[in-house]
C-alpha cells in the first residue's frame, strides 16, 4: 500500500476532523441516556470468569516468545520510536499533595514529536494551546486571535515548573531516564502487551523534581503508552501525572508554534508589544500570581 | 463520569464523526456516534478507554456503519459488486475554493465513490491499523482485507487519475 496515498487520506481524515465542533455531541452523551443500565452484576461476573478461563488457556496454550529482560534496552528502543516523525498525543492528568481547594485534578492534551510538545485544553471551556520553543520561550494562543509570549530571560519559576508538569518532550525524558534514574522491569508476563518499567531517581549533587516514573511501554511498536510522573516540587508539594495515549497522527509543523494555532487577523502580546494586555490575560489564566511577577 | 474520560471523549469524537460521515453520511452520522460511545461508555470497567478505546470505537464505527447499510441496502454488496447507486457521501462544500484544497476535495470525492467496506478499509489502513485490525472490524478473513485494499487502492488511484487528465 503507497504511503503516500494513505498519507493525503489521513491528511483529508484531519482535514475534515478539524471543522467539526464536538461539544454538541458531547453533551448528547452527558445526557441522562448514558445513565447506567440496570443491575446486570451476573452477568458481568459470568463474563468476567469466562474471560478470565479463556486467558488461562491462551497463556497455556500460547507459543512463548522471550522476554526482553532488560529495562535500559526497551526504554531505548523506545526512545528510537518516538524519534519518528509521528505526533502522538497523550491526555495528562495531575493531581497534587496537599490537593488543592477548588477545582479538580487538571486535565489537558499534548501533543508530542521527538523533541517538540504543544498542550491544549481538554475540557469543554475556552480554547486555549500552549507550547514552548527552542530558546525556551513560552507562547500561548488563547482562542484564534490572541497569543502571549514570555521570553527566557523573564520566565517566572511558576510558569517553568507549569511547563514542566504539563509538556512531553519524550525523548529528552527517556534519555533522562536511561542516564540518571534505576530502571526496573516489572515482570507482566509473555502474554501481556505492554513492558512496565519504573525508573527510579539516583543520588546526585542535584536533587531532580523528578522521583519516580512508571512506563507502560508497547511491546510490539515499543510505542510509550503511559507514564505516572511523581515529582517533588519547591514549597513541599508532591505532584503525580499520568500521560495516556490516545492518538497517533500527522499534524502540521506549525502546529508546535504559536502562529499554528491562530487565525489572521490576531495579534501576539510579548514584553513590548501591549505588554499590558499580557498582564491581564496572564492573570485569568493564572491568578494573583501573574499579577505580582509581571511588572509591567 | 471522570474528568479523564470526559477528555478522551472530546478528543476522540471530531475524529469519529468524521469517520462516521465518510461511512454513512452527514445524516446518519451523529446518531452512529452516539449509539456505539453509549455502548462503549457501558462497558467502561471492562477497557482501558484512554488507552484501547480509541480502537475499539473505530472497530465498533465500522461495524455498525455496515449494519446500517446492509439494513438499508440489502441487495446491494458492501464490497463493490454493484457501485452506482453507492451515494458520494461528501456533500460539496461551496467555499472550497482555495487551490491548496484541490487535492482535499479530489480525495474526499474519491474516497466517496468507494464502496463502503473498501472506504472502511482504506480509512482504517491510513489511520494506522493493521491488516489483522482491519479484518477484525470489517469481520472478514486477513486475506480479504488485503484484497478489500487492493480493490480500494486500485479504484482510488484509477479515479485521481481521470482527474488529473481532466
Amino acid at each position: 500500500m503507497s504511503d503516500e496515498l494513505l498519507s493525503l487520506i489521513r491528511s483529508h481524515l484531519d482535514r475534515e476532523s478539524e471543522s467539526i465542533d464536538p461539544r454538541a455531541a458531547f453533551a448528547r452523551l452527558r445526557g441522562p441516556e448514558l445513565a447506567p443500565p440496570a443491575r446486570r452484576a451476573d452477568r458481568r461476573m459470568a463474563g468476567l470468569a469466562l474471560l478470565a478461563a479463556a486467558l488461562m488457556v491462551a497463556a497455556f496454550f500460547w507459543p512463548s516468545t522471550p522476554a526482553r529482560a532488560d529495562p535500559a534496552a526497551i526504554v531505548a528502543d523506545a526512545r528510537g520510536v518516538h524519534h519518528q516523525p509521528l505526533d502522538r498525543v497523550y491526555i495528562i492528568e495531575t493531581t497534587r499533595e496537599p490537593a488543592e481547594d477548588g477545582p479538580p485534578p487538571r486535565i489537558a492534551r499534548v501533543f508530542t514529536r521527538g523533541d517538540r510538545f504543544w498542550v491544549e485544553g481538554a475540557l469543554p471551556g475556552p480554547a486555549w494551546a500552549a507550547g514552548q520553543d527552542e530558546s525556551g520561550s513560552v507562547w500561548m494562543a488563547i482562542g484564534p486571535r490572541r497569543g502571549v509570549r514570555i521570553a527566557a530571560d523573564e520566565m517566572p519559576r511558576w510558569l517553568a515548573g507549569w511547563c514542566d508538569l504539563h509538556s512531553l518532550r519524550v525523548e529528552p525524558f527517556l534519555d533522562d531516564l536511561l542516564r540518571n534514574y534505576s530502571l526496573t522491569r516489572e515482570d507482566q508476563g509473555p502474554t501481556s502487551g505492554v513492558d512496565v518499567i519504573t525508573a527510579k531517581r539516583r543520588p546526585a549533587p542535584f536533587v531532580r523534581p523528578l522521583v519516580r516514573a512508571k512506563l507502560e511501554i508497547d511491546r510490539e511498536s515499543k510505542v510509550l503508552r503511559r507514564a505516572v510522573l511523581e515529582r517533588e516540587l519547591p514549597g513541599g508539594v508532591n505532584t503525580t501525572t499520568t500521560y495516556t495515549l490516545i492518538d497517533t497522527r500527522n499534524e502540521s509543523d506549525n502546529r508546535y508554534e504559536l502562529e499554528g494555532h491562530l487565525t489572521a487577523p490576531f495579534e501576539v502580546y510579548t514584553k513590548s508589544n501591549e505588554p499590558g494586555r499580557r498582564r491581564e490575560i496572564l492573570e485569568r489564566l493564572f491568578g494573583p500570581r501573574a499579577k505580582l511577577w509581571l511588572k509591567n | 463520569m471522570d474528568s479523564t474520560e470526559d477528555a478522551w471523549i472530546l478528543a476522540t469524537l471530531p475524529r469519529a464523526i468524521a469517520y462516521a460521515r465518510s461511512l454513512v453520511g452527514p445524516g446518519d452520522a451523529d446518531d452512529l456516534v452516539h449509539d456505539c460511545y453509549c455502548r462503549l461508555l457501558a462497558k467502561r470497567s471492562t477497557y482501558n478507554l484512554p488507552a484501547d478505546g480509541t480502537r475499539l470505537l473505530f472497530r465498533s464505527l465500522t461495524r455498525a456503519a455496515i449494519d446500517r447499510h446492509r439494513r438499508a441496502r440489502p441487495a446491494v454488496s458492501i464490497e463493490g459488486d454493484v457501485v452506482v447507486g453507492i451515494a458520494d457521501v461528501r456533500e460539496a462544500r461551496p467555499d472550497d475554493a482555495a487551490i491548496g484544497r484541490e487535492m482535499a476535495d479530489r480525495i474526499g470525492q474519491a474516497l466517496g465513490l468507494l464502496p463502503l467496506a473498501q472506504r472502511a478499509a482504506l480509512e482504517l489502513a491510513a489511520l494506522g491499523y493493521s491488516r489483522d485490525e482491519l479484518a477484525d472490524a470489517l469481520e472478514v478473513t486477513p486475506g480479504h482485507a488485503g484484497v478489500l485494499l487492493h480493490r480500494a487502492r486500485a479504484a482510488l488511484q484509477n479515479h485521481l487519475t481521470n482527474h488529473r487528465r481532466e
